[in-house]
């Protein structure tokens, strides 16, 4: 009982940093129909941006954290600026092409500034040791993890949901033409869409880079997976990206844990392909209506 | 693109460039050229290097272009075409090891092998794939490719995640060039029936396509399976090059660099998927070169350069380098097409 | 005579909305029949419902005397009905010529081996398609922009062509739906002309929804209005649009009285 406890915290930890990508991942595709393929390695670029402030200034982590995301946000916001706003209205190919390139553009600039090796952020949260009842042995700094990333979640949803921006953006997701007619600016509207997005990536950077460790390359597979999560949750829906970032950790998890490791990938692709033939859209995506 | 008929006598530059050679000597004149430079290469003549350049742009000249029949033509977001190579790769290292003894019948049966497995298997993916359509497709071909080296890594008949080694070498230029006109013969070929235009039709407008008679979903796999055929002689033409291969070799990143190139050149277009390749892999060795040279350490800058390149062509031009456009040579003939000499 | 196209208690809704209720028809062989009615009154629905892109909730819908209702619409459009859009769904990429030609892709029975190998048979008979489409953009006359991409013609072209596609595929039905919308009518008598000689030279049954009256006057023998998905008066043009019934469902309940008033 207790190990499968620990498994699910395991599950939690990892399905919290999904999230935090994934996020990004259903925001920006809410708002512009676009995989942004670049996601995944914003998270990384906040990640390194935590790694580089934590080893090189020392900053502790109460500051470091909002200054990465701060930082990050504006990766983001340029990005968007300089190559994605041009082709917003182009053949949305091109566009995710785009992403793509400026994906391993972020991968290989990271790679010549810091180099290729594995590195670890320092570890900052508290780690001491928590024992419940009979033999649950849990981390502090897991659970922080778990916490920070639930609150990082509930002050999104509370920005869409009750916020002008956020209602703003619910908007332009559901009918982005109308926009304009009702004297909201799309542009500001995209640069929060994409401030939000990467500012939760670079906290998902920092708690991964802390749980596990980091690399110029990792926003490829950490990106995909979240990506999958968001679709596996319905893309464009927030609560979906949640939910999916959590079931997907969680049949990792398991998987490594009671089956091999070898078989992470593979189980994970075929319960996303199997949900997708059951739920088209995704659990919680809205369904396509055929226009004619 | 309006097609001026002058009825003013031509001057010779004219009828030099409105002459379109037969698509056989065009082959020809290839292959020809292929064999003069392998035969170069085998004297060392020629350098080893260019040789070798050679043939990655021709392997990747079969995967881009059959990528195109779905991604361009089709006009779907499939992700997961290095999946088809690694089923070629590894079939073919199969046949070529445990089977028949090094040579060119064994070659032949390896890629016919190859092809064939990657059909099968596509056409296996292709029923569930097109079940959805859009970023969802996109999604299961992804995770169809992810499956697919998964399953390689954990056969330990294959090798596993440590790869198949011991692959005899069989793959030179000269084969490789003939692979290619083979497949441009063939999608040449396809493109202008009526299979390339159900799939075009698919593409500009689904409905109207369906509401034409066009049985949609037979029409999308039938070109999902050609395309994985490719790749799976483009992987068996790797395998025994390579003489090595890893199940990692042929994940998203692969499909990523195809699809790179592919939209680099252009979708929707034969010549595009030739000129993307050849411009983005001699781009990179170019920049390789003359970085060194420059400096050795910024050798490494090549990296920033050819993502950067890729997303400023896509900023000027969408369509990309030849964007549904299309060399003479790659079109049918005129008289081929409308034949107004019987009308 | 057998209706080509029989059509009974037809029924459609999406969510809690009836866009199509107990819709019935009938189309004798080489008619044309109209369906009129105010926007969103469910005529678009009819046709989507006959070719197949939507699925009937009940109802029949019987091709010479064979139930179509429920079959795919690639199947549909085999067994001989074919249609126009409201907006139009040419493949605007593709020459004008290719427009055809896709049209026409059950004419050629060439296997997949012999476009692989360039086999004789291919070659041959896409020569045969080739000159059966350019006999179709002659009759439509838009032979000299046969090289041309769809896309780029001029929207009567993009019409015209439309139709022909459509004809292309040797329909014994042909839904056209609202073919006049956005003409002058200087161009819907153009159209009218147009349709009158296609019915005549391919001897078809037409069905034609239409907002334009002149083209529903001058070409239908019988029509039929639609209003929230039924049926509310059906007859020869000159009764129809007479009725007070119909009157109401057009210009609403005021209006009425204020055309009433004015004597027309």
């Amino acid at each position: 009982m207790e190990i499968i406890i620990q498994q699910l915290l395991n599950a939690a930890q990892l399905g919290a940093v999904y999230a935090l990508i994934a996020l990004g991942y259903t925001m920006v595709y809410g708002i512009l129909r676009m995989i942004n393929f670049a996601h995944g390695d914003i998270f990384m670029v906040g990640a390194f941006i935590g790694f580089l402030l934590a080893t090189t200034v020392n900053m502790p982590l109460v500051l470091m954290m909002p200054l990465t995301m701060l930082l990050t946000a504006f990766v983001g916001i340029a990005i968007e600026r300089v190559a994605y706003r041009k082709l917003r209205d182009a053949n949305r190919m091109s566009l995710v092409i785009t992403a793509l390139g400026v994906g391993i553009f972020l991968e290989n600039f990271v790679r010549m500034v810091v180099g290729p090796q594995t590195r670890q952020i320092p570890a900052q949260l508290p780690d001491k040791i928590l024992t419940f009842g009979s033999g649950l042995v849990v981390t502090e700094d897991k659970l922080l993890i778990i916490l920070i990333s639930l609150a990082l979640m509930t002050i999104l949803w509370l920005f869409t949901n009750k916020t002008l921006m956020g209602t703003a953006m619910r908007a332009v997701a559901d009918n982005a033409d109308v926009i304009p007619l009702m004297g909201i600016n799309l542009n500001r509207v995209i640069a929060v869409t994409f401030a939000i997005g990467s500012a939760l990536a670079a906290a998902g950077g920092i708690f991964y880079g802390q749980a596990y460790s980091i690399d110029p390359y990792m926003g490829i597979d950490l990106g995909w997976k979240a990506f999958i999560a968001a679709v596996i949750g319905g893309i464009g829906s927030i609560e979906g990206a949640v939910l999916g970032s959590f079931m997907l950790a969680g049949v990792e998890v398991f998987t490594v844990a009671y089956l091999s490791s070898n078989l992470k990938n593979g189980i994970a692709f075929g319960l996303l392909i199997l949900l997708l033939l059951i739920w088209p859209s995704g659990i919680m995506g809205k369904p396509m209506i055929k226009k004619v | 693109m309006k097609q001026h008929q002058t009825t003013k006598p031509m001057s010779l530059i004219t009828k030099l460039r409105t002459a379109t050679p037969s698509w056989s000597i065009l082959a020809i004149a290839f292959l020809a050229l292929s064999g003069v430079l392998e035969l170069l290469g085998d004297m060392d003549y020629l350098n080893q290097y260019y040789l070798h350049i050679l043939i990655i742009v021709g392997m990747n000249i079969i995967l881009v272009a059959s990528l195109n029949l779905v991604n361009g033509y089709l006009g779907e977001f499939a992700l997961g075409h290095a999946g088809f190579m690694a089923v070629g790769a590894y079939t073919a290292a199969v046949i070529a090891t445990k089977i028949g003894p090094p040579g060119l019948p064994t070659l032949i049966i390896a890629l016919i092998g190859s092809t064939l497995a990657a059909a099968l298997i596509g056409y296996l993916v292709g029923l569930i794939t097109f079940k959805t359509v859009g970023d969802y497709l996109a999604i299961i071909t992804l995770g169809f490719n992810m499956i697919i080296v998964n399953a390689i890594q954990n056969i330990d008949y294959l090798g596993g995640p440590r790869g198949f080694i011991g692959i005899p070498k069989a793959t030179n230029l000269f084969i490789v060039a003939i692979c290619v006109v083979l497949t441009y013969t063939v999608l040449r070929n396809l493109v202008y029936s009526d299979h390339g235009r159900r799939w075009i039709s698919i593409r500009e407008n689904a409905i109207a396509a369906e509401l034409m008679g066009i049985d949609i979903n037979r029409a999308k796999n039938m070109a999902f399976t050609i395309a994985a055929a490719f790749a799976g002689l483009a992987g068996g033409l790797w395998a025994q090059y390579q003489q090595f291969i890893t199940p990692k070799s042929f994940d998203y990143i692969k499909t990523t660099d195809l699809l790179v190139m592919l939209y680099l050149g252009g979708t929707g277009s034969l010549s595009g998927s030739i000129l993307g390749v050849v411009f983005y892999t001699v781009l990179m060795e170019v920049l390789r070169n003359v970085l060194s040279m420059i400096d050795p350490r910024l050798a490494e800058l090549r990296m920033l350069i050819s993502p950067l390149i890729l997303v400023v062509v896509m900023l000027t031009k969408q369509s990309g380098l030849m964007g549904n456009r299309e060399w003479r040579w790659f079109s049918p003939r005129k008289e081929e097409n409308t034949d107004e000499s019987c009308s | 005579m057998n209706p080509v196209l029989k059509i009974e208690k037809l029924t459609k809704s999406f969510g809690g909305l009836t866009a199509v209720n107990g819709f019935a028809l009938e189309l004798a062989e080489h008619e044309i029949h109209g369906i009129i009615g105010p926007n969103g009154a469910g005529k678009t629905t009819v046709f989507n419902l006959i070719t197949g892109v939507y699925r009937p909730d009940s109802g029949h819908i019987l091709l010479e005397e064979k139930e179509i209702a429920n079959l795919p619409p690639d199947v549909i459009s085999r067994s001989g009905i074919a249609r126009t859009f409201q907006n139009i769904r040419l493949f605007s990429q593709m020459s004008v010529l290719d427009n055809i030609k896709v049209a026409l892709h059950q004419r050629s029975n060439y296997r997949l081996w012999d476009v692989i190998l360039g086999l004789k048979r291919f070659r041959s008979q896409e020569k045969v398609i080739a000159k059966e489409s350019l006999e179709y953009l002659e009759y439509f006359g838009l032979t000299n922009r046969h090289n041309e991409v769809a896309g780029s013609l001029s929207y009567g072209e993009q019409r015209r062509l439309e139709i022909a596609r459509a004809l292309a595929t040797h329909p014994k039905v042909l839904l056209l739906d609202e073919p006049a919308a956005g003409m002058n009518p200087r161009e819907v008598e153009d159209l009218i002309s147009f349709i009158r000689k296609i019915h005549h030279d391919f001897g078809l049954a037409i069905l034609i929804i239409e907002h334009q009256m002149p083209v529903i006057m001058d070409l239908c023998t019988h029509v039929q209005v639609v209003d929230f998905g039924q049926t509310i008066a059906a007859g020869d043009p000159e009764t129809v649009t007479n009725d007070p019934l119909v009157i109401r469902a057009y210009l609403g309940e005021e209006e009425v009285e204020e055309h009433e008033a004015s004597g027309n």
